[in-house]
């Protein structure tokens, strides 16, 4: 009786607030929830995008996970490239952002390079993957040609993206020039945050410009990169469109992603049910990818 | 007064969100308008559809304004340009028909969504895979009656209908009017300065390849995609049409196949080996082709006779052959295939049907001949073309396509055998498999896949 007093009584207060996330909690239900429900149902069937669903339950499981080498190279290159595409953006644009804050720039000019360092972030990916291709391409793309012109020939005949050696590095440096612009900003806004006399008393102390970013910046940022970190690991596992643009998985499956797998056998093969199964086993694999890390997070606090 | 306001506000926002979520699908939903037609002139009542012959439901009232919706693959400026104009040819006799063409690029998930969905267009444009899928649920109109009234076969190139239909015969779901054969290109220039001659055999073609590769040219212009027709192009001249059909229709992998097989791949993997190939060409764009050729860096280029467009516009000076064969006697079978073929979605409402084949009637007559021949493509109606304005590279693509019966693009003989086949041709020109490695390997694919669709068809 108390507790359905409380409960009414939670309710009538805070009416307002659940009234107006009601909108919020439908859009959710209806364009999150439910299609995340029919994709786990859909990996339990048979199904080739038209036509009947046939139950075939844990079946699109089995083929994924055993004796599956496409599925281990996909594994593989997503690890590799989360690894790298969360790491290394943060890490440059941390970089570029203390050099904005710290450097003692005027401060128009370092608005400005603020600015262009985030143009990339604001192209629309697959323009940015297709100016990419067009860059790397072996006969009519610049890159070979100022490899070239800089004595560096050697390189020039590499078809970056042709190359199994080549290829991941080639895809992933896209992926750190597009989102490296956005870290960047966020690290320049959070530590304008931090109060200069830090700095100034670290000065007194005796303490180096490098101690002072491991000292003072990195621990006033600490919640700010946390947050950047996830956003870019979220980045990284979801991606699809900078790689289907530029190499489709290719060549010869050497740039393979979870993504790539899941929409080949989808719409390549008419797999839906094994291609959801991919689906769900990365969101899986995200899920235990994020709990660790704000698990860790967490402990840090402590 | 707070609670009320904010309930409003919550019950408004949650309206706008529903009603944008199912204004889009409310819009494709909805029937075309469809005005009653008007009485008999004399007054008497009029036969209700059904009643009708099929002459009298195929004749299209003039004063009845009719929507089709049709989907199809001619995304490409080219293909869309033709569409335009051949639409417009329909309204020239049928100004009340109105076309709303879709065209896509990833057209066969689009159709099948469409269809999934309830929300197919009429008229589809299909190869014979899909249609092959489509068919099973039922979602195609058999227009077996339909094709034979409207005489399309008598103006088609014999066999041509039954060909895209051939997984059922006697029964037609699509009807053909262009294909899109392979042929090789050969720079002519570079021909006339080392004086060679067109090879019309295996044996003959490694000369000439030998010959260019030691003055200094790379002898193939190609990507991934397109070495698929080279070892198609080996097969068709290697092994009897009848093994190679059985294999594509999931029939049988006769021991003349698989030899023919072993061979073509042999002969390709020798090519790989020889640097016949642009070096890095796992890096090159297939979209790109018609642009590298003209550069003169290469002399041969198996593409579509559709090709004959870029590389006019390049002004550069080419011929054309077929693939060359094992012997001189061998039947010359080109990598072609109906281009797709024209279906109407089997729940199309009767007072369409008129509009729909008048749409596809549309394509089967002279002036489309014309239309589309001039615009690259190789027609399969049988007007004369003699007359028609083509360039010089889009006649060389035409004489080296006489006399040449139709082959398959054996990647679609299954879903997903596509992919399977460029991902092997990637990892033969890496040099990570040979061409025995090649063949088990697909061979292996092929059988896989072989399982899951006729598992489907049962």
């Amino acid at each position: 009786m108390n507790r359905r007093r409380l409960t009414r009584g939670i309710l009538q207060k805070h009416i307002v607030c659940y009234l107006l996330l009601a909108p919020t909690l439908l859009m959710f239900v209806v364009f999150v929830l439910v299609p995340a429900v029919q994709t786990v149902y859909i990996s339990l069937t048979q199904w080739e995008g038209i036509g009947p669903k046939t139950w075939v339950g844990l079946s699109n499981y089995k083929t994924m996970l055993l004796g599956n080498a496409v599925y281990l190279i996909s594994l593989r290159n997503t690890v590799i490239w989360t690894l790298v595409t969360m790491t290394v953006p943060v890490a440059v644009g941390l970089f570029q952002a203390n050099l904005l804050v710290r450097g003692n720039l005027p401060h128009r000019l370092a608005k400005l390079y603020q600015l262009i360092y985030f143009l990339p972030q604001v192209i629309s990916t697959v323009v940015a993957a297709i100016a990419w291709k067009f860059i790397y391409d072996p006969v009519m793309g610049p890159l070979n040609d100022v490899l070239r012109v800089v004595g560096m020939e050697q390189y020039a005949n590499i078809g970056w993206l042709g190359n199994p050696k080549t290829v991941m590095a080639a895809l992933c440096v896209v992926n750190i020039w597009i989102h490296s612009g956005f870290c960047c900003v966020v690290f320049a806004a959070a530590m304008q945050g931090i109060n200069k006399e830090l700095y100034d008393a670290a000065m007194v102390d005796g303490a180096t410009r490098n101690d002072q970013f491991r000292c003072i910046t990195l621990p006033g940022i600490r919640e700010n990169m946390t947050t950047v970190l996830v956003l870019t690991m979220m980045w990284s596992f979801k991606v699809f469109d900078i790689i289907w643009t530029m190499t489709k998985g290719g060549p010869g499956q050497h740039s393979y992603v979870f993504a790539i797998y899941a929409y080949v056998q989808g719409f390549s093969y008419n797999r839906l049910g094994l291609s959801a199964a991919i689906t769900v086993s990365l969101t899986l694999i995200a899920m235990i990818f994020s709990k660790a890390f704000t698990t860790i997070r967490e402990r840090g606090r402590y | 007064m707070k609670k009320a306001l904010s309930l409003l506000l919550a019950l408004m926002m949650t309206v706008a969100l529903v009603a944008c979520g199912n204004g889009a699908s409310a819009v494709s939903q909805q029937p075309a308008p469809q005005e009653k037609s008007p009485p008999a002139q004399d007054g008497s009542p009029q036969a209700a559809p059904s009643e009708q012959t099929l002459a009298q439901q195929l004749t299209v009232d003039p004063n009845q304004e009719v929507t089709i919706t049709v989907m199809s693959m001619h995304h490409t400026e080219q293909r869309r340009s033709l569409m335009d104009q051949n639409i417009a040819l329909l309204n020239e006799k049928y100004p009340n028909i109105q076309v709303e063409h879709n065209p896509v690029e990833d057209y066969i998930n689009a159709i099948k969504m469409g269809f999934d969905s309830g929300d197919a267009p009429d008229i589809v444009y299909i190869d014979d895979t899909t249609q092959n899928m489509l068919e099973r649920y039922d979602y195609l109109m058999d227009i077996t009656d339909i094709a034979k009234e409207m005489k399309w076969a008598d103006v088609s190139k014999p066999g041509s209908l039954e060909y895209q239909n051939v997984r059922h015969p006697g029964v037609i779901y699509s009807a053909p009017y262009i294909s899109g054969p392979r042929v090789v290109w050969y720079n002519q220039e570079i021909f006339n300065k080392l004086n060679l001659s067109v090879p019309t055999t295996l044996d003959e073609f490694d000369d000439v390849l030998a010959k260019v590769k030691e003055a200094g040219y790379t002898p193939f212009e190609a990507s991934i995609r397109t070495t698929l027709w080279h070892i198609d192009g080996c097969l068709f001249g290697m092994v009897p049409f009848e093994d190679i059909s059985k294999w594509y229709y999931l029939e049988d992998s006769t021991d003349t196949y698989k030899t023919g097989r072993k061979e073509a791949l042999k002969k390709v993997a020798e090519w790989v080996e020889k640097g016949y190939f642009r070096e890095g060409i796992t890096s090159i764009d297939h979209n790109n082709l018609n642009v590298l050729f003209p550069r003169g860096e290469t002399v041969f280029y198996v593409s579509g006779a559709s090709a004959a467009g870029p590389l006019a516009s390049a002004n550069m000076d080419v011929g054309a052959f077929p693939f060359p064969k094992k012997s001189k006697d061998f039947p010359t079978t080109l990598v072609d295939a109906s281009d797709s073929g024209w279906a109407i979605r089997a729940d199309l409402p009767e007072e369409k049907l008129a509009a729909a084949v008048a749409f596809i009637d549309s394509f089967f007559t002279e002036q489309s001949a014309r239309l589309w021949t001039e615009g690259g493509f190789v027609s399969l109606l049988t007007f004369d073309q003699s007359d028609a304005k083509v360039t010089p590279q889009q006649l060389a693509a035409i004489q080296a396509c006489q006399g040449a019966q139709m082959g398959y693009f054996l990647d679609n003989a299954a879903p997903g055998l596509l992919d399977a086949m460029e991902i092997l041709n990637a990892r033969l020109h890496l040099k990570e498999i040979n061409g025995a490695e090649y063949d088990e390997l697909i061979d292996q694919q092929y059988e896989e896949l072989k399982v899951e669709e006729l598992s489907k068809r049962s």
